[in-house]
């Protein structure tokens, strides 16, 4: 047979349209909008990945009767057995959501004391550093005010040497030009409320000892009234008199004699009382 | 003969079926006992409260399930059972959820304003 006959040709062609037509048709699988929303629902609990544990479980129920619907629609049952599968699917699905939000405010409650603890321990830290910075800026405003008292460091500890010319030979009242010193130590005093001082009184070699101890009790006492007189509390100062003793310059000369005529003021360290104050040498 | 006594063992066996298909109510099943005790833990677990539409539904799959089961429809009731039981355990699972979820904007809440409190605390 000759199959390149135009109306033969024709008529084969047709026919295996047919067929694929009718064959289209037969191998569609059948629709269930109930078994199409099971199936959003589920795809939808599968891509959640919060999904574990209990939740999982009834997602796999979800699947086994998705499963179960499919088939049933394949095979032809009744639409009811189909959409009941379908009810069953979905709302387990859904369950397995419910589940899985559960079980992340349950963990969020669960981490509750571990978050409050880094809050805390975030304001501890800032708080730490904050104190760190203010210690820091007060010992700068310290290190600022001892150096505009020209206070220099001594075994003892901070001396401001209230030298030169504050006092004639055998006179006790302090000269005029001490005046700006002392005025500077009140300010510092006033600064520092928990600092006291212990006053030492010196004097040259002019002079018995008897003479000399007493002018240098008196010249230090004359500081410590200049510094009452200001506003500084008496309990906040120690007064003594070393004498003659502990020069500091040659006593032969008339320059040494007048560095030795002195009053060292030891500023003590804060908290330091003015009664456990140390014999000085 | 043999024709006539076919044609009754035939029909009585067509009326056993039959009778057995109408209504003979049906007794208690597991499935029914299931839905019944999810029920009870929905509501313990606050969906009256929480859940209210799949609690709602569940109950009322559960008296389409009785009666079904009345009327001796097996394969109809063991459906609805299980159907309400679907939904009780939704409802359930969701009125954990919700209270959890509510538990845990507080907790947030208080975590807030702790962190409020000690900003504003160590601000100078």
């Amino acid at each position: 047979m000759d199959t390149s006959h135009p109306r033969v040709r024709d008529m084969a062609l047709i026919a295996a349209a047919v067929t694929l037509a009718l064959s289209a048709c037969a191998t569609t699988p059948p629709s269930n909008p109930m078994l199409e929303q099971a199936r959003a629902a589920v795809t939808s609990a599968q891509s959640n990945p919060q999904v574990t544990g209990e939740s999982k479980a009834d997602l796999t129920t979800a699947q086994a009767a998705l499963a179960q619907g499919d088939a049933l629609l394949k095979a032809g049952k009744p639409v009811e057995d189909v959409n009941h599968e379908a009810y069953i699917a979905e709302r387990f699905a859904m369950s397995a959501q419910k589940g899985a939000d559960l079980e992340t405010s349950r963990k969020s409650i669960a981490d509750a004391n571990n978050r409050r603890n880094a809050v805390l321990l975030t304001a501890r830290e800032d708080e730490a550093a904050r104190a760190n910075q203010v210690a820091q800026t007060k010992s700068q405003e310290l290190a600022v005010a001892l150096a505009n008292l020209q206070a220099s460091k001594t075994d003892q500890g901070l001396v401001v040497t209230l030298g030169d010319v504050l006092f004639a030979s055998g006179r006790a009242d302090l000269k005029s030009g001490s005046r700006q010193t002392l005025d500077k130590l009140t300010t510092f005093l006033q600064a520092y409320p928990k600092r006291n001082v212990q006053i030492d009184g010196f004097t040259d070699n002019v002079g018995g000892d008897d003479y000399n101890q007493s002018l240098s009790e008196h010249r230090a006492a004359s500081v410590r009234d200049a510094l009452t007189d200001m506003g500084i509390a008496n309990d906040r100062i120690l007064t003594r008199g070393h004498g003659k003793s502990s020069p500091v310059g040659d006593n032969d000369t008339a320059s040494g004699r007048q560095q030795n005529r002195r009053v060292e003021v030891l500023i003590l360290d804060e908290g330091t009382a003015r009664t456990a104050l140390a014999e000085r040498p | 003969m043999k024709c006539m006594q076919a044609a009754g063992a035939a029909l009585i066996g067509s009326a056993v079926l039959l009778s057995g298909c109408a209504s003979a109510p049906l007794a208690p099943s597991t499935e029914m006992t299931k839905a019944r005790s999810a029920i009870d833990q929905a509501d313990r677990a606050g969906a009256r409260e929480y859940a209210t539409d799949a609690l709602n539904s569940s109950q009322q799959k559960m008296r389409q399930g009785q009666e079904a089961a009345a009327k001796g429809e097996k394969v109809q009731s063991e459906q609805l059972f299980e159907e309400s039981y679907a939904d009780a355990h939704l409802a359930q699972i969701s009125a954990q959820s919700a209270r959890s979820a509510k538990d845990a904007a507080d907790v947030d809440k208080g975590i807030a304003t702790l962190q409020n409190e000690a900003s504003r605390s160590t601000t100078p």
